[in-house]
């Protein structure tokens, strides 16, 4: 990251935009606000943002829509925004490519964290082909995985989900973003199978048992921690 | 002749044949009995006990068999006992009127006891059938709903009338070549059709004049009753949503007020020029902690609405329970410090909204967090049968018996006025709801003084089908 990343917002509520543009300009950002989907894209078209941060429900259209077409031609981080109770509205989102959502009301340091969470996957520069995270530590190119120095035997299809985890840290994979990665697009619908297989990696992850590594978001997916 | 009525006046006559081998042996053994007796009176009189055949005979077996009695009585006493003995003639002429008064006061007794059988029968027959009828209005009107009675009422039905089947149905039905369709009406109408064996024509009359009104009469009350039941049901319910409505915006007005307040006058005075940086950061937590408060308060009032709307469908998926109370546990905003975790490994998944059943259980833990007494939480998950047990348990104060039940309504505030411990009182309503939602079921209990437990019950049926699993190995890429 090198700051004053440019950060385009899109939100209809006037008292949301303007303090997302103080809360983000507090942080270090360069933020661009905007109160339409048309407004957006035209925005983000002409000179483009480092990352998006997109209101679910807009008045000529949906983030989702907004999401897809800034998807078309760029990789730049999404960020999206939505009311308590639209499971299937966040499932679409992600799937059209938004990297995260926050429900209102949210947090703003929270908000921040996650941006800038965002941001670093998406750094260009960044190659790590070995990943450490808390006592754990996976290595790509070696398909090796050690927890406190110890290799850590994982079947397959584990090492595969561990793989598609540390590939996207923080950043929250839908049920079938999992299935179609490990397992294929027949299998999108599988969600029993991936339970199962979840709950085995985190064992072996952490013999404790729990979400140290893995988080659950109800009804949407996991998240691998940062 | 009470000891007849079982066999003889039973609501089918006997076979024809046992009452001309009934008669036939009566009369031999009066004959038989006579012939001692000539002697000691005048043989005219002794025709007399003919009688007795021939009131036995009409009385089990009808008039006609009575009167064959009466010709056979006749015939034997001519032929055995009137002289000239051994002929069918008679000699003197007295013995001409004596058996001709027999025959006559044989014929009448026959009458009349054929007149008495028929009695009998009618009275029986009308007993059934006030017993039937007393009946119908016990099943009918007992009952929880007529549809169930009327299985009942149509099989004690055929049973009276010795019908092969009966059925009542709650339409308009129309009869065919084996079914015979009878409309019960009432005044304002059809009520049903009462379907019978087209063989039922034998016992029409009674059918049709004396059953089939009582069973509309019946009917129609018991229809109306269920009727009348289902309005109170709906009125209660009624009043019940006005009483939320009331406790909500109660609930609306006191606790959405208290923290709003807050926040307006600790924003205004971020604004005063006198005040310090230190008093400026207490504001500015004051909004934020009062503000969360709020859209807790909002999303319990939001979950709630929905749930009474009928609007919360479940978004049934598989899930891990064990997921779900680790979600709940992170979420809470106490901490997770203070629970014991008992959960068994490799529980069997639920197929349920995995939002709903976490805000379930966050509700129930947070409700067990603020009455622990100071003492750990245990929550124990396990499989019991085809069901998923969850329980959790405090040590807190416990809760008396009369409130088990009522701390699951909305906005209860418990005798002790519980709600005083910053709870909404929304929590439990809600948990109830969406466990219900979800096909699973909420209690409390407890023993004062010993801590409450709080149960769900979740239903574990059809396991995701193991054929149509994907490959759990696959080659490494």
């Amino acid at each position: 990251m090198t700051g004053h990343e440019r950060i385009l917002v899109c939100d209809d509520e006037p008292q949301i935009l303007r303090a997302l543009r103080v809360v983000l300009r507090e942080a270090g950002f360069d933020p661009v606000v905007t109160s339409s989907v048309r407004e957006a894209l035209d925005v983000a078209a002409v000179r483009p943002p480092d990352a998006a941060i997109l209101d679910l429900l807009l008045p000529d259209g949906d983030g989702i829509q907004a999401c897809r077409a800034l998807r078309e031609w760029s990789a730049m981080p999404i960020l999206m925004l939505s009311a308590v109770g639209h499971e299937d509205q966040k499932v679409s989102a992600l799937e059209a490519g938004a990297d995260d959502y926050m429900v209102k009301p949210f947090s703003s340091r929270e908000l921040v964290a996650r941006l800038r969470a965002a941001l670093r996957r998406a750094d260009p520069g960044r190659t790590e082909p070995v990943i450490t995270v808390d006592g754990l530590s996976i290595d790509l190119a070696a398909r090796a995985v050690l927890r406190d120095g110890e290799p850590l035997h994982l079947t397959p299809i584990e090492y595969d989900l561990l793989r598609a985890f540390v590939r996207n840290r923080g950043r929250l994979l839908t049920h079938r973003t999992l299935l179609v990665d490990v397992w294929g697009p027949a299998y999108s619908e599988d969600t029993q199978t991936l339970r199962t297989h979840i709950a085995n990696l985190r064992r072996k992850l952490d013999p404790a048992g729990g979400s140290r590594y893995i988080a659950t978001d109800p009804g949407i997916g996991y998240r691998f921690v940062q | 002749m009470s000891w007849l009525r079982p066999k003889l006046l039973g609501s089918d006559p006997p076979a024809r044949w046992v009452g001309v081998l009934v008669a036939i042996v009566a009369v031999g053994l009066i004959t038989a009995v006579i012939d001692p007796l000539r002697h000691a009176s005048p043989i005219a009189s002794d025709s007399v006990l003919y009688l007795l055949p021939v009131l036995l005979v009409a009385t089990g077996f009808g008039l006609w068999l009575g009167l064959l009695t009466s010709v056979l009585s006749a015939a034997a006493f001519n032929f055995l006992y009137i002289p000239p003995v051994g002929r069918f003639t008679i000699a003197n002429q007295r013995d001409w009127v004596g058996l001709a008064v027999f025959l006559v006061a044989a014929v009448v007794a026959s009458s009349l006891a054929d007149i008495a059988r028929a009695r009998t029968r009618e009275a029986e027959l009308r007993r059934r059938e006030a017993d039937l009828a007393a009946e119908m209005a016990r099943v009918l009107l007992g009952e929880t709903t007529v549809e169930a009675a009327l299985g009942v009422v149509a099989r004690r039905l055929a049973e009276t009338l010795e019908l092969s089947s009966a059925s009542i149905e709650l339409r308009r039905v129309a009869g065919d070549d084996r079914l015979l369709a009878l409309p019960l009406e009432a005044g304002h109408g059809r009520l049903a059709t009462l379907l019978v064996p087209s063989d039922a024509d034998r016992v029409g009359v009674r059918l049709r004049d004396r059953i089939v009104p009582a069973l509309e009469a019946l009917l129609s009350a018991a229809l109306e009753r269920e009727a009348l039941q289902e309005e109170v049901v709906e009125t209660h319910a009624l009043r019940r949503s006005d009483e939320i409505k009331t406790a909500l915006l109660r609930s609306v007005s006191h606790d959405l007020r208290t923290p709003l307040t807050a926040i307006v006058t600790a924003g205004e005075m971020l604004c005063a020029p006198g005040i310090g940086d230190a008093e400026r950061a207490e504001l500015a937590a004051a909004v934020s902690a009062e503000a969360e408060r709020m859209s807790d308060l909002v999303d319990k009032l939001l979950d709630l609405s929905r749930l009474h709307a009928g609007a919360a469908v479940p978004r049934r998926d598989w899930c891990s329970i064990e997921e779900l109370i680790d979600v709940a546990l992170d979420n809470l905003r106490g901490g997770r410090d203070g629970f014991v975790l008992s959960v068994d490994r490799g529980l069997p998944l639920i197929r349920a909204d995995a939002v709903q059943i976490e805000r379930a259980l966050a509700s129930l833990l947070e409700n067990a967090a603020r009455y622990n007494g100071g003492h750990p939480v245990s929550v124990r998950a396990r499989a019991v049968g085809r069901r998923l047990a969850i329980r959790i348990v405090d040590r807190g104060p416990g809760l008396p018996r009369e409130e088990l039940e009522r701390i699951f309504e909305a906005f209860y505030q418990g005798r002790d006025g519980r709600a005083s411990h910053n709870g909404s009182g929304l929590g439990l309503a809600i948990a109830r709801g969406f466990v219900a939602a979800n096909g699973g079921r909420v209690w409390a209990e407890s023993l004062p003084g010993q801590g409450s437990t709080f149960a769900i019950e979740l239903p574990l049926d059809d396991q995701p089908d193991q054929s149509r699993r994907p490959p759990g190995q696959v080659e490494a890429r």
